[in-house]
């Protein structure tokens, strides 16, 4: 079977997930946008009233909104890693899910920083960040390395994407002209000739390595609006590569989460095998022992310096009776447990790594949490004679709603996106499995040569 | 304001009982006068539980300037928890006088749990002018201190201290006291250092404090006798909390911008030649 063929048998197969809007199509959809819904109802109060009806105080200045925006700016390194550093290392188990990391990254780049937005009292001064930038402030580089970043993904995920338009335009699918039309112009007109080939190569190499160093300042900035402050818990030195090793972690979480959920909705376990799922749980441990490593580091420095912030911050971490439960759990879920599931060979299935990974990345969620929140309520000032609400943060039901809503668009737009574009990219995977049959074609040939 | 007439106090005790049915309460009130430098006129009532000596609070309080039968209102302020009423911005010449410059305020509990008949405080007004001299070098500030007798006659004030100081920006700076003679006049040296304006121009205030008859009583003038100071303002250096960014974080920042955004643009430009590089035939090469 030539290289045609192949690219035309994958394209068969997966031609149905694009060209019809089924009946779980729309129940998705419908859900998701209910619940996004019930966000923007929030959102509206939120506006309405100001800020008074989150529980977001003089003290607790940042909740979940915070949380949920490290929260996607770190997944949104699933895209970095896989498609950056593994398409330089050229491996060729990546083919099929390399799709599915880069919409992570641009999706989750979307989403995340609509949270900061939802945490400015005043929205219609949002323009005031880029018509009276104050370099030294790190929210200005944060702001800076957002935009460069996401503007960096959609690139890269083009690029990746110009050979798929390409094949959608040509081939006979049913999807209306007016769509057809619309690949074809995306295509930029390309029918891999030698010139386009070079082209098209030394741009995604361009990309692949550049993306890596981005996604590294994003998130080392991140970390710096926390470690450039004053408090306890966040003026660490250790901030950066802790976050931005975290950040890979949960995203590759994530990566693991969306492929489980593309492999089972659109029937894709001939592309998207255990070993897909066994690659990246390795990655993820390797990760996480690296994780592991930092939070031993962090939370060990700031115990045994005994300074008097830090020591009461640790006993909030360390008390059953405040965030005990959460901190045992973010750091049984979010190293130990990956640890052994993936570790020993008789759990490692892949049902146990994708739940795993769920919980993995709860676990994540809630260690940003506990970044934010606990410190925040751990003054350097002494609060005298002020409400409880005031010292200790519960977020209302509507940062709740705004969570989720951000939650159920971050699915949705991953559903819609897989609705225009083939989830699994169907011009690399069919490489793939040309080298793999010509590889077995060889072997073939090499012995019937020995055997004569 | 009130700060620049913190000088004479007169404190009259008034014990109210009153018996209209039900429980009364004693009270007992003081009263301090203070004239302002501005000539207007502040008037401060402390109003305190006559046996627990504990203050009242919001309890209103109405103040009067009272000469022969004519009674006329000054206004109204509530206690606050100290039980502190303050009545201010009233005009010195708001106040009914006699011959002799004396002038009665009388101030009247209105609450009817604290009936209190009238408590009447006179004080008497006096005549405070400064002027400078300057004698070998020797700069000497005079401050004449006059009242008014019987028959509204001027006539000087004896033995009768006054402060005198320099605002500076939180607070008044104490430059020295006086203690007037038989002409009524007191004389202090001023300090050669004293930092003025861009001219050396400064205010001087003369005060008298806590006085029985004459309550607080300030005035004020200004003179060129302060050391000229020129404040220059230099330009704040490059720094973190200056408008202007250190300038090794800004080459960081163009290097790293122009560094990813260059590479941006080359990657558009060769989409560019892709779209260029493009052949007229439908079919795409699946050849290696």
């Amino acid at each position: 079977m030539n290289f045609k063929e192949t690219t035309q048998n994958l394209l068969k197969e997966l031609a149905p997930t694009i060209e019809k809007f089924t009946w779980k199509d729309w129940l998705w959809t419908i859900s998701l946008s209910l619940v996004i819904l019930w966000g923007m109802y929030a959102l509206y109060l939120q506006i309405a009233r100001g800020h008074e009806v989150t529980g977001m105080r003089d003290n607790v200045v940042w909740g979940l909104y915070v949380a949920n925006f490290i929260f996607f700016i770190g997944i949104s390194y699933a895209g970095a890693i896989i498609s950056g550093i593994l398409h330089l290392m050229n491996l060729e188990w990546r083919k099929p899910i390399i799709r599915i990391a880069e919409l992570i990254t641009v999706i989750a780049t979307i989403i995340g920083p609509l949270y900061i937005l939802l945490c400015m009292g005043r929205l219609d001064r949002l323009h005031y960040l880029f018509i009276y930038p104050r370099l030294q402030s790190p929210i200005t580089w944060d702001v800076i390395a957002i935009l460069t970043y996401l503007v960096g993904s959609v690139i890269f995920l083009y690029l990746t994407l110009i050979r798929d338009f390409s094949i959608l335009s040509t081939q006979q699918l049913n999807i209306g002209l007016k769509r057809k039309r619309i690949y074809r112009f995306l295509s930029l007109g390309f029918k891999n000739t030698s010139e386009q080939k070079v082209l098209l190569k030394v741009s995604t190499n361009i990309m692949a390595i550049i993306i890596i160093p981005i996604a590294i300042v994003v998130h080392s900035v991140l970390s710096w609006i926390f470690g450039m402050t004053l408090r306890p818990g966040w003026h660490s030195t250790i901030f950066g590569p802790y976050f931005v090793l975290a950040a890979v972690y949960s995203g590759t979480g994530v990566m693991i989460l969306a492929m489980y959920f593309f492999r089972r909705l659109y029937g894709l376990q001939r592309y998207i095998t255990k070993k897909h799922f066994v690659y990246l749980g390795y990655i993820m441990i390797m990760l996480g022992a690296g994780y592991g490593y930092f939070t031993f580091s962090e939370y060990l420095t700031d115990w045994y310096s005994s300074e008097k912030w830090n020591t009461e911050l640790i006993d909030k971490l360390f008390n059953w009776q405040e965030y005990g439960g959460l901190f045992f759990f973010a750091n049984v879920a979010g190293i130990l447990l990956p640890f052994i599931v993936i570790g020993i060979p008789k759990l490692r299935t892949i049902e146990s790594i994708t739940l795993v990974s769920a919980l993995m990345v709860l676990a994540m969620w809630v260690k940003r949490y506990l970044i934010v929140v606990p410190t925040l309520e751990t003054t350097l000032i002494p609060m005298q004679e002020t409400r409880p609400e005031y010292i200790h943060y519960t977020a209302t039901w509507l940062e709740w709603a705004l969570t989720f809503a951000g939650i159920a668009a971050f699915i949705l737009m991953f559903k819609l996106a897989s609705k225009f574009i083939p989830i699994i990219p169907i011009w690399e995977t069919s490489e793939s499995i040309k080298k793999k049959t010509s590889a077995i074609d060889t072997n073939v040939d090499l012995k019937s040569v020995t055997h004569a | 304001m009130l700060n620049l007439s913190k000088t004479s106090v007169l404190m009259v005790f008034a014990t109210v009982m009153s018996f209209t049915g039900h429980a009364q309460v004693a009270a007992e009130a003081s009263l301090t006068y203070n004239k302002l430098k501005d000539n207007n006129v502040l008037l401060r009532a402390v109003l305190t539980d006559a046996q627990e000596s504990e203050p009242l609070a919001n309890i209103e309080l109405g103040f009067y300037s009272i000469q022969d039968t004519i009674s006329t209102s000054l206004g109204k302020a509530i206690s606050n928890e100290e039980g502190v009423a303050v009545l201010q911005g009233l005009s010195f010449e708001s106040l009914l006088q006699k011959q002799d410059h004396t002038f009665i305020i009388a101030v009247e509990v209105l609450d009817e749990n604290y009936q209190l008949t009238s408590r009447e405080f006179t004080f008497s007004d006096v005549n405070m002018q400064l002027s400078f001299d300057e004698i070998d070098s020797v700069k000497q500030i005079v401050v004449t201190i006059s009242t008014w007798d019987e028959l509204g006659n001027l006539v000087p004030l004896e033995e009768a201290d006054a402060y005198l100081y320099v605002p500076r920006m939180f607070s008044l700076l104490p430059i020295g006291d006086v203690y007037t003679d038989e002409e009524g006049q007191g004389m202090l040296e001023f300090p050669t250092d004293l930092p003025g304006d861009l001219n050396g121009g400064l205010e001087i205030i003369a005060q008298i404090e806590d006085h029985d008859e004459f309550g607080n009583v300030a005035v004020s003038e200004s003179v060129n006798w302060g050391a000229p100071v020129t404040y220059e303002t230099s330009k704040l250096p490059r720094a973190l909390w200056s408008p202007d960014a250190p300038l090794w974080m800004w080459i960081t920042f163009i290097v790293l911008m122009v560094g990813v955004w260059f590479h941006y643009g080359w990657v558009l430009i060769n989409l560019r030649r892709i779209k260029y590089h493009s052949s007229d035939s439908e079919l795409i090469n699946y050849e290696d």
